[in-house]
């Protein structure tokens, strides 16, 4: 089989519309009040770190998944295990993101349709999408990401005209301290939207050009949390803390700010256009990771899977929680916990550990494994 | 003499034996190797009330001729025939082939020659429009090409029409169009191979490309592909199309079709390769990428912005030729609210009497247009101002008065067909056609959000296809930098020196770089 | 095989939602699992089932076919060997 190519612009494409992709539905940070854009501004240098821990992991064998790394720590046994349990994971993120977006719809495009039907046809197309391949949904994320820029030039241009932008409404700065930004920032913005970063690591291996990939990557996360930022400190100056409390869709709740003559005054369905297709790929991201899993673990190609993972994907986004002010309950209370911090963190760092561990006695050894990149990766800045 | 059939093989074998090349010959009268072969071809060609035989003596020797009457030039064979017949009884008669050939010479001067050592290939030249000459004694059977060249003349495009550029067109004689495309390109390196297609009708096809600028992958792949075609009959390049193309089930067009010689030039330049049908006036250039349906040649003969800004138009109407009437069901089934109140009561003031929801009311229309559509490329051209007329009246007028459609309906309706029709290439034009009606019906059960799910399965859909190995979305994914010279905009002519990338042609870089044309000074500089 | 993960998968996820469930409601796990799939959390639950199922026979589907190329590969070794 041939191997997938994305190139860096795809990566950065991917991982723009993957930290977007909820993240701006339900609006993060929103703990920190008025200054959430400074907790996002210390996420990203944290999130930063994070996808270069990853790349740091991923580069001690490089060309393997997390999966065979999994393998190469734990042994076959016990890395199926974990690999269940990552691809579970991350079809229950999958899920939640689709859960995200089907309560967006319900609540602002769709109210008549069940949420279902929505969950259900996005899933279809998901599925459809990682059943043409990973290449696809790169290209695909690729040809709408300018479009996600136009819309949000176009949407603060659409505020300013219309006069909704109040600047003192970011006052005051650090009006409490550094106390709601901490409490911001742990767990919430470290495990989401930076944390599920995690799942990259099954992409990483596809990218042309590993060692300028690391950039690369840095370079996505750096425009999302700029568009997170600017996005946040849109909201901020034109709802008000209050308003951003209150709503549960900040940024459509924005938009819906918009009133110009009376001509433009409805754009929720550019902005929906724009969530749409974050979710999309946020979406697919997971199951892709998911499905990567599966193909090593019962050694079939993933897209044999791809449709009827995608079903389940639709099912659980909807029977995951009972209604949204659940949904978002477990999102804060329960899954940062229990999910998100043992598998972006606790897994990858004991293999780390076991990895350096391992290629030590190895290289006394100067036998048995065939580490290709040490050199290259002792070079690497920020581990 | 050569052997005719498989069960005379020994015979004729032994006549070969007898009698080699530049050798004495001995026989005289009509042998039955001569009589057989004539046998032979009567019989194939018994019942065709065109098949011609002559039998006479060509310098005393017998000879027969046959022909096809309907394919071979009249003037010239008259004239030809007469010469060799008229050859004096008491002329020396040619003792070896040599002598033959020079005879020949004399009397076809510079007509095509060809000597065929079966009866297979006899019956093929007979069919190509040559005669066929047999010699009593000889051992070659020889052919003279004399195929009635009669032809349309050199015409306007009628599809891919320009304002201005070359007014020439592709006509259906192969050989025509083959010397068009040469003489924009002189060049020994533009290099036409032979691929005879087509079990039973033998069309002959031909590929022409740059030696040395063409993707040496995408030619081998390309004549595999040909020479892996086994069907019947070959019609038009529209056939060769389908036969060849990576993905059949798909709206998009994998080939680019071209009636214009030198818009074949250009992209042969560029490094595709152009595939010539014998009797198609279309020619097709592979490997076609999703942005060349959007450009065509006058953009460079046009001035720099105005053929920017018709590129920017020409994907304008490809969107709104493909959501206008989408959205419009979308908005006013689901999303009323998304337009400005006034506008919202003008539609449904308009709509009050329409008894159907939009969806039907659009669906209606669309099929009534593209009935009409079809009613006016097939009518007889006679009947072609009623059809116009009753089309008009009925969809503009009749419809709207009798209550059965909004005044609304007849603007969307318009403005989609008429940014139809601005698809250069008219095959292209059928995606957004066809991909329209998906639309409408995913508009109609899901709003909006059909709508961009639709969209976005589309591009999911381009994103995956790819035209011999060449992904059909490039170069915008995967994005290539080097090559947004030619995409949304045009960049200067003197500017591109690059050949697109994508193709990764053999000889990437045109031309050397060069410097926008400088006048002399301006005074007071 | 195909069919194997899905059923397994879809157990896994099951258990973990209604641990998810129990936890925040305060029950038990037997009876978050039961709840799950009885209490009506999804109005439509038949659109949804529908697609469980057609998932479940894309899973089949494929399953044979991997299953009878197997055995025609298998076959084909056999002859040439």
């Amino acid at each position: 089989m041939l191997k997938e190519n994305i190139s860096l612009t795809q990566l950065e494409a991917l991982l723009l519309n993957f930290l977007l992709g909820s993240a701006i539905v339900i609006g993060i940070g929103t703990d920190a009040k008025n200054d959430a854009w400074i907790a996002i501004l210390i996420a990203t240098l944290i999130g930063g770190g994070t996808i270069l821990f990853y790349w740091f992991l991923m580069n001690r064998l490089p060309g393997k998944t997390l999966y065979e790394l999994l393998e190469f720590c734990f042994g076959r046994k016990f890395a199926i295990l974990l690999s269940h349990g990552y691809i579970v994971y991350f079809l229950y993120n999958s899920g939640r993101v689709i859960r995200d977006f089907g309560e967006l719809m319900a609540s602002a495009l769709m109210p008549n349709t069940p949420i279902e039907i929505i969950s259900l046809t996005i899933c279809f197309v998901i599925g459809y999408i990682l059943y043409l391949g990973l290449e696809v949904l790169a290209r695909t994320s690729e040809i709408f990401t300018p479009y996600l820029f136009g819309f949000i030039f176009l949407l603060t241009i659409f505020l300013l005209v219309s006069g909704q932008i109040e600047m003192t409404r970011l006052l005051p700065v650090l009006g409490e301290g550094f106390k709601p930004i901490l409490k911001s920032l742990f767990p919430g913005l470290l495990t989401f939207p930076f944390g599920e970063l995690i799942v990259f690591t099954v992409i990483f291996l596809n990218v042309t050009d590993t060692k300028k990939g690391q950039k690369a990557s840095l370079i996505g996360v750096g425009v999302a949390s700029f568009l997170l930022i600017f996005s946040s400190i849109l909201m901020i100056v034109t709802l008000g803390v209050d308003g951003i409390l209150r709503s549960n869709f900040p940024l459509l709740s924005t938009a819906r700010e918009v009133a110009i003559g009376n001509f433009i005054e409805r754009i929720d369905a550019i902005v929906v256009f724009i969530m749409m297709l974050g979710i999309l790929v946020k979406g697919s991201v997971f199951l892709y990771g998911a499905l990567k899993g599966l193909e090593y673990i019962y050694k079939k190609p993933f897209r044999y899977f791809s449709i009827p993972f995608a079903m389940l994907v639709a099912f659980y986004s909807v029977l995951i929680s009972v209604n949204f002010a659940d949904h978002l309950q477990e999102g804060l209370k329960l899954v940062p916990y229990f999910l998100h911090l043992p598998f972006q963190f606790g897994i990858p760092a004991v293999m780390l550990v076991i990895l350096l561990w391992k290629q030590r006695k190895g290289k006394k050894n100067k036998t048995g494994w065939n580490y290709g990149s040490n050199q290259k990766a002792k070079k690497n800045p920020g581990t | 003499m050569a052997p005719i059939r498989r069960l005379r093989k020994t015979r004729a074998l032994k006549k070969i034996g007898e009698i080699k090349e530049g050798k004495e010959i001995v026989k005289q009268e009509p042998s039955n190797s001569l009589l057989s072969l004539k046998k032979t071809l009567s019989g194939a060609f018994g019942k065709s009330s065109d098949f011609r035989v002559i039998e006479g003596f060509i310098n005393g020797r017998a000879g027969i001729l046959f022909y096809l009457e309907s394919m071979i030039n009249p003037k010239q064979m008259i004239k030809t025939t007469s010469k060799l017949f008229a050859s004096k009884k008491d002329a020396q008669p040619f003792n070896t082939l040599d002598e033959f050939r020079s005879f020949s010479r004399e009397i076809f001067g510079g007509v095509r020659c060809k000597s065929l050592k079966d009866d297979e290939s006899v019956s093929q030249a007979i069919l190509n429009g040559s005669l066929v000459i047999v010699i009593e004694g000889l051992t070659e059977i020889v052919s003279f090409h004399m195929l009635n060249t009669e032809k349309r003349a050199l015409a306007e495009p009628s599809t891919q029409t320009v304002i201005r550029g070359p007014k020439d067109s592709f006509i259906e004689a192969v050989s025509t169009n083959i010397s068009l495309i040469r003489r924009r390109i002189k060049n020994p390196k533009l290099t036409f191979e032979k691929f005879t297609i087509g079990k039973d009708t033998q069309t002959s096809v031909f590929i022409g490309y740059m030696d040395g600028i063409v993707n040496e992958k995408v030619l081998k792949e390309l004549k595999d592909r040909l020479n892996g075609i086994e069907v019947s009959a070959i019609f038009d390049s529209g056939n060769i199309e389908e036969l060849i193309t990576d993905k059949t089930f798909t709206f998009f067009p994998l080939a680019l079709n071209t009636e214009r010689p030198d818009s074949a030039a250009a992209n042969i330049m560029d490094g595709k390769v152009a595939i010539l049908v014998d009797g198609s006036p279309f020619a097709l250039m592979v490997p076609a990428v999703f942005v060349n349906f959007f450009e065509i040649s006058e953009d460079f003969y046009q001035p720099l912005y105005l053929g920017s800004f018709l590129r920017f138009i020409r994907y304008l109407s490809f969107m709104i030729a493909l959501i206008t009437p989408s959205v419009y069901v979308g908005v006013l089934t689901y999303h009323q609210e998304l337009l400005p109140t006034s506008f919202l009561l003008s539609i449904i003031a308009q709509r009050e009497g329409v008894p159907f929801p939009a969806v039907v009311e659009v669906l209606l229309m669309e099929i009534t247009f593209e009935i009409l559509r079809e009613a006016g490329i097939r009518m007889p051209k006679a009947v072609g101002q009623m059809v116009s007329i009753v089309g008009a009246l009925v969809i503009g007028q009749a419809a709207a008065e009798a209550g059965i459609i909004s005044n609304i309906m007849i603007i969307i309706m318009a403005i989609t067909a008429i940014a139809n029709f601005v698809a250069p290439v008219y095959s292209f034009s059928s995606a957004s056609r066809l991909i329209r009606f998906l639309l409408i019906i995913s508009a109609a059960i899901l709003g909006l959000y059909g709508v961009f799910l639709m969209l976005i399965l589309m591009v999911a859909h381009l994103c995956s296809l790819r035209s011999f190995g060449i992904p059909y979305l490039s170069p915008l994914a995967p994005f290539i930098l080097e090559d947004q010279k030619d995409v949304f905009i045009r960049f200067p002519y003197w500017a591109m020196n690059n050949r697109p990338k994508y193709l990764e042609s053999e000889k990437a870089i045109k031309a050397n770089p060069v410097a926008s044309p400088s006048p002399p000074p301006m005074k007071g500089e | 095989m195909i069919t194997l993960s899905y059923f397994l998968t879809f157990s896994s996820l099951w258990v973990l939602t209604a641990l998810f469930d129990s936890a925040l409601y305060h029950y038990s796990i037997w009876e978050g699992l039961k709840y799950l799939l009885f209490n009506e959390i999804s109005m439509d639950m038949v659109y949804l089932i529908s697609g469980l199922l057609i998932g479940l026979a894309f899973c089949i589907v494929t399953d044979i076919r991997l299953y009878r190329n197997k055995k025609k590969g298998n076959q084909a070794k056999g002859n040439k060997n």
